[in-house]
């Protein structure tokens, strides 16, 4: 009888252990294998690559050794079946970039948000015109930065694998020379496990 | 009776069922431990002379034991610096672990250090793989290659 009491209990306690949640910190830049979906570890693997390829490039470390080119990122095409925040993969790669001094950027979402500034500035009637914007003095971008992301899934009873390939480019605006390429791979495998999770 | 016989009359007496339970709970136990992450760190400096030294320093010998260096190079792209360690696996079996570069600039402090992501590399047996990176600005002079498994 005591025996069950203190079975029952301990199944007590190990329930209440088991339901109750458990919220930490983690390393942001730690690697995630939770399944085959793309991640946060594959989004920081292809900033880093891309960027350390582009910034050491020679014809680039040529170009940015004393001035610091304009650009601007057009969108990522995500060529998966799934859905993948390539906005999120651009703006770490701008940033990236950014924070190297070798280049500047433009913009293109917020070209509205300019316009309306510069009308509010100049038509509103509430801001001095001593102070307010002159337009027609942006500096006009020089590259465009662009790519893709793919992927192929192939599956059987077992295994589930799934290939991605992103792919960036730098082309050169005036003389639409692509000045730059080059690609990240990422393969994730998902096997069913004999025993246990 | 012999002890021989003691023990095996002992050995025979006691339920199939309940050595299946302590097979299976052994079994649990050693997969538990066979799954679960060490976490050891590993840290590979240049040294101050500028020479590159073949080591590896670690809290934790086992890592030791797993990889070496084998050779380091170093470079500049313009005014970013650029690194190269390959690093052998010295066992027979793959090992599977995680390197992490830190770029620091001329007063110590650690460049973009939060953004340097961790890289998962399966290295098979007695294989080498080159760990390479560029600083991420001008002003990085040293760097450290960080190694967990």
């Amino acid at each position: 009888m005591k025996v069950l009491v203190i079975a029952l209990l301990a199944v007590g306690f190990l329930q209440t252990g088991c339901a109750t949640p458990k919220s930490l910190y983690q390393d942001p830049t730690a690697v995630e294998e939770v399944g085959t979906t793309f991640g946060s570890t594959d989004l920081q693997m292809i900033a880093e690559k891309m960027v350390d390829s582009l910034l050491s490039f020679p014809p680039i470390v040529q170009e940015t050794a004393k001035r610091r080119p304009v650009m601007f990122i057009e969108r990522i095409k995500n060529k998966t079946s799934q859905h993948i925040d390539t906005e999120s993969i651009t703006d770490t790669i701008s940033t990236k970039i950014l924070r190297s001094g070798k280049f500047r950027f433009v913009d293109m979402d917020r070209i509205n948000a300019v316009q309306e500034q510069i009308a509010f500035q100049k038509n509103s009637g509430m801001v001095s015109q001593e102070s307010s914007l002159a337009t027609g003095r942006q500096i006009g971008a020089e590259y465009m930065l662009y790519g893709n992301m793919s992927s192929i899934v192939k599956r059987n009873s077992d295994v589930k694998d799934v290939y991605y390939k992103f792919t960036l480019k730098l082309m050169h605006l005036e003389s639409g020379i692509l000045e730059w390429q080059d690609e990240k791979e990422i393969r994730k495998t998902q096997s069913r496990r004999t025993f246990g999770r | 009776m012999t002890r021989i016989e003691s023990i095996s009359k002992s050995v025979r007496s006691i339920s199939l069922l309940t050595w299946a339970v302590a097979a299976c709970l052994v079994f649990t136990a050693s997969a538990t431990t066979g799954c679960s992450t060490a976490g050891t760190t590993a840290t590979l400096e240049e040294t101050p002379s500028g020479e590159y030294a073949q080591y590896i320093s670690t809290p934790n010998s086992g890592l030791r034991r797993k990889l070496s260096i084998e050779s380091m190079a170093m470079r500049n792209a313009g005014d970013l610096r650029q690194v190269q360690a390959v690093l052998r696996n010295l066992k027979n079996s793959t090992q599977r672990f995680q390197y992490k570069v830190v770029w620091y600039d001329a007063s110590g402090f650690a460049i973009d250090s939060e953004s340097r992501p961790w890289n998962p590399v399966t290295l098979r047996g007695k294989d080498t793989f080159p760990v390479q990176a560029t600083a991420p600005r001008a002003s990085a002079t040293t760097f450290k290659i960080h190694v967990k498994d």
